[in-house]
């Protein structure tokens, strides 16, 4: 159990004349791999620390150790300030002034994971292995894998924050064999949640959604490259939005001179149809929480409205040197690393576009599902993959192809959009940055693109 | 702690079940500059145990911090019950039984000689010798090191004891004029700090980032592909993640059943060395205390070996490579080092071989490890006709499959670069799409 005591402990130790802040953070996890509907892997974690971190005169120092002591953290402070102290004086001068609360969240769950008998959950992710085997399948794998994070956090000004977070995902594959070679599909569910997030069949559904995919795939070809008209559905709308946008509105990023959309805030960044919003406190979601790890309350962010950008994702350091509210972006991805500025859930506000958003394409491709993307915010180039697409004919679908990859640059590319369709869906999974992986969800309606670099064979 | 005091453990705990446990205890440190500005850094200190039990042919694994002496004792029980009451049924049947050696350490410097001070001064002194070039508009600037000690036994008798160190540095630079934007990054590693040439990183990224001003959209051809050796470094990174024999197993690499095939031109000799000079992912023993060794991963265009750990072996009726490395998610396969032997032709006249062709220096792709096909942005590169550089180019990608990738490689230059244990020298393949215009 996490000790607040050891909190205060740290705060009585922060030096006069400067900011200290610590986490303490303790996790369990479970993972269970089916393959073929046999019991492949069968592991647990448990794992817990403190990370610390003081400032002085601009310059921060940072220690964490998965000793949590009075001794440990002493250590681990002098460490910090052998940092803080250092004699190349920054230039950088500003202030910490956090809203302060003491506040214990509510937890995330209904039916908390630990109360869930593990047989349960193997018969889980059996269950959707099962779903996901059809006819023409090679082989299946399946993942069960949860982590229940308890953070205490506090600082030299007094607060203390206490919250939990809860992350249990299914994982499902499904790997089909044609000519051309091996096809795979895949798919996950999974939130900021409890165990009810699985009622309803929704395993079976899962797995049966990918065995249909897997399935659509046989045959399908590598998309000639070129510049094409495309459609995203809503999980790749999302990773367009936090790939290609999204990252630029990172503030540390903007003040490392990192961002191409630094200086543009109030600007122009894409057409009048087009808002893009941060959403951390949408409940169950997997980039939900209710305070960052710098003990700030969650906020919903408008980062693009009708085109313009109103906003950048702050931390309580990044916000003072930009002149700006801090907005609960400063997250860890567990107590040995210090707090960056990180999306939440990030999606484009669907629009009214009533018509057949492939009508008047002749030749074009359909991008299903999100595999994986990176972006560079200093230049503003992005690339992301699809799980699979289909070629659009005439203004209709047309056959499915494999391993769609689309490529452009943050500045460029929301101008392209030309209709949002009214529908919407969030997809979940993993940014990286840094090093840290954090949960996040990314989605939206269908979005028409005009004129893409789409890349393949 | 050391391996005798977990053969201990193991004794102590007196259970009808095999188990394998290593422990981890890392110390790092970092430095950052921002802009220019020192803004801080950062020390890690960790203890983390992996203890595996098999419980009657059940596996589990438990993975834990640990915070004081009894935290073993509880985390061996814990791995035990897992293992009797829902373990693994297709896991391995035992645990290494071979005797290896317990190598000398790499480290060249020890931690507590390594002073913060020295290095921020190599930093800053590197940011000023770029700071000056026109259209420079940031510079970020990291660099760290890191001290692992590693100790681990089984069941059967067998430890080891493995320290280490590894050093990075990391430049990133922003180049501007007008309202364009490009990037550039470098990075090197050492087993300290001291190894580094923090000049030549910073040089590097700054070259790179003015370079790629007015890049343009390079036009949808086929032709040659000239990889820098950063490139080729992380694709033959991807080709060796294929290598590994589970997926080999159950049908997940595009290597599957290409052992004793045809995979690459006969120019490419590409090997795994257990013992490099001066490489800090040396190891004699793999995390499952199998002896590590040096072998012909691929030679003469031939596919040698799928890599191992106890596991694939097993299953395969073949014998373990020393290959099996713990991630995150259990064991799973990899190198020490791996070497592509380079060839004596300098970029420069690498260039001047091709026709028409892109030279990509960065992209963040990987292939379909199951197909083998590779669609990659050009993050950073050029556009080469007639056998000159003729612009930097953006919005291109280009497409290619490993094994064609492979089999058509034509020419390796001298150009070296050795990044997480991958050794590499730039490239150039023939017959590779090009997505642009």
């Amino acid at each position: 159990m996490l000790n607040e005591d050891l909190v205060k402990f740290f705060a009585s130790n922060v030096k006069s004349g400067s900011y200290g802040d610590i986490r303490l953070n303790e996790r369990e996890g479970t993972l269970l791999v089916i393959e073929n509907g046999k019991t492949r892997r069968v592991s647990q974690m448990n794992d817990s620390g403190f990370g610390l971190r003081v400032m002085k005169n601009g310059i921060w120092g940072f220690a964490s150790s998965t000793e949590l002591s009075q001794k440990a953290i002493k250590k681990a402070l002098d460490s910090a300030y052998s940092y803080a102290k250092s004699k190349a004086n920054s230039k950088i001068r500003f202030e910490i002034d956090p809203e302060i609360s003491n506040a214990e969240a509510k937890v995330p769950w209904k039916r908390d994971l630990r109360d869930i008998e593990l047989s349960k959950k193997l018969a889980l992710v059996k269950e959707a292995d099962a779903a996901a085997k059809g006819k023409e399948t090679m082989s299946t794998m399946s993942a069960y894998d949860e982590i229940i994070s308890h953070w205490v956090q506090g600082s030299s000004l007094g607060n203390i924050t206490s919250f939990y977070e809860s992350y249990p995902r299914l994982i499902v594959s499904s790997f089909v064999k044609d000519s051309i070679g091996i096809q795979a599909a895949r798919k996950t569910l999974g939130g900021n949640c409890g165990f009810e997030m699985f009622e309803h069949d929704s395993a079976n559904e899962l797995g049966k959604e990918v065995l249909e995919e897997s399935h659509n795939l046989i045959g399908a070809k590598a998309v000639k490259g070129g510049k094409y008209d495309v459609v995203l559905d809503p999980s790749m709308t999302g990773v367009y939005t936090h790939e290609a946008f999204g990252h630029a509105t990172e503030s540390d990023a903007v003040l490392a001179g990192e961002s191409v959309l630094e200086g543009r805030l109030g600007r122009r960044v894409g057409n009048d149809t087009v808002t893009i919003i941060d959403d951390p406190t949408m409940p169950g979601e997997r980039g939900s929480f209710q305070f960052d790890q710098e003990g700030t309350r969650a906020k919903r962010r408008t980062l693009v409205e009708n085109g313009v950008l109103k906003s950048y994702l702050t931390t309580l350091e990044t916000s003072n040197r930009l002149g700006l509210e801090p907005n609960g972006a400063g997250r860890s991805m567990d107590y040995s690393c210090r707090p960056i500025a990180r999306m939440s859930n990030t999606f484009i506000k669907p629009g009214d576009f009533k018509d057949d958003i492939y009508e008047d394409i002749k030749e074009g491709v359909a991008f299903y599902g999100f595999q994986y993307g990176y972006v560079d915010p200093g230049s503003g180039k992005f690339m992301f993959k699809s799980q699979y697409g289909r070629m659009i004919r005439k203004g209709k679908q047309a056959e499915f192809i494999r391993d769609a990859a689309l490529t452009g640059s943050t500045l460029e590319i929301l101008s392209r959009i030309d209709a949002i369709g009214k529908n919407f869906a969030l997809d979940g999974g993993f940014c990286g940055k840094e090093g840290q992986w954090v949960p996040v969800t990314s989605g939206g309606p269908n979005i028409r693109v005009r004129q893409v670099v789409v890349g393949g064979q | 702690m050391d391996s005798e005091d977990i053969l201990k453990v193991i004794r102590r705990a007196k259970l009808d079940a095999e188990l394998d446990i290593r422990i981890t205890e890392d110390r790092s440190s970092s430095l950052g500059i921002e802009r220019g500005v020192f803004i801080g850094g950062q020390s890690d200190e960790s203890r983390d145990a992996v203890i595996r039990c098999l419980y009657k042919k059940r596996s589990s694994s438990m993975r834990l911090s640990l915070n004081s002496a009894e935290d073993l004792d509880n985390g061996v029980m814990k791995a035990y019950k897992l293992a009797k009451v829902i373990g693994s049924e297709d896991g391995q049947s035992t645990f290494s039984v071979l005797k290896h050696l317990n190598g000398p350490s790499p480290l060249s410097r020890k931690i507590g000689l390594i002073k913060n001070s020295d290095i921020l001064s190599r930093m800053l002194a590197a940011k000023k010798a770029i700071s000056e070039v026109q259209n420079i508009y940031s510079i970020n600037i990291s660099s760290g090191y890191s001290h692992t000690h590693l100790c681990a036994a089984n069941s059967n008798g067998i430890n080891g004891d493995w320290e280490g160190s590894v050093a990075f540095a990391r430049a990133g630079v922003v180049a501007k004029d007008g309202v364009e934007q490009t990037t550039g990054s470098k990075e090197a590693e050492s087993l300290d700090p001291y190894g580094i040439d923090f000049d030549e990183v910073a040089v590097g990224a700054a070259s790179l980032a003015k370079n790629m001003l007015g890049a343009k959209q390079a036009p949808t051809f086929k032709g040659d592909l000239l990889l820098s050796p950063e490139t080729s470094n992380l694709l033959m990174g991807e080709l060796v993640s294929a290598m590994d024999g589970e997926d080999i197993l159950k049908n997940r690499s595009f290597l599957v059943g290409k052992k004793g095939q045809v995979i690459a031109s006969t120019l490419v000799s590409l090997r795994e060395e257990n013992l490099l000079k001066k490489s800090p992912y040396n190891r004699q023993f793999d995390d499952e205390l199998i002896p590590t060794s040096s072998k012909d991963l691929v030679s003469g265009g031939l596919l040698q070996t799928y890599l191992h750990d106890i596991y694939s072996a097993e299953k395969m009726n073949e014998k373990p490579t020393g290959n099996g490395f713990f991630g995150q998610e259990g064991s799973s396969v990899d190198a020490t080092n791996v070497v592509l032997k380079p060839g004596k032709i300098k970029t420069e006249d690498l260039i001047s071989r091709i026709k028409k062709g892109i030279y990509l220096i960065e992209t963040g792709d990987s292939p379909n490890m199951s197909t083998g096909d590779l669609s990659a942005m050009v993050m950073n590169g050029y556009y080469i006709e007639s056998g000159e550089i003729k612009y930097p180019v953006k919005e291109t990608m280009v497409g290619v499959n490993m094994i064609d990738l492979m089999k058509n490689i034509s020419t390796l230059g001298s150009e070296y670069l050795g990044l997480e244990g991958v050794f590499t020298p730039a490239l150039i393949i023939g017959g590779v799409q090009v997505s642009g215009k």
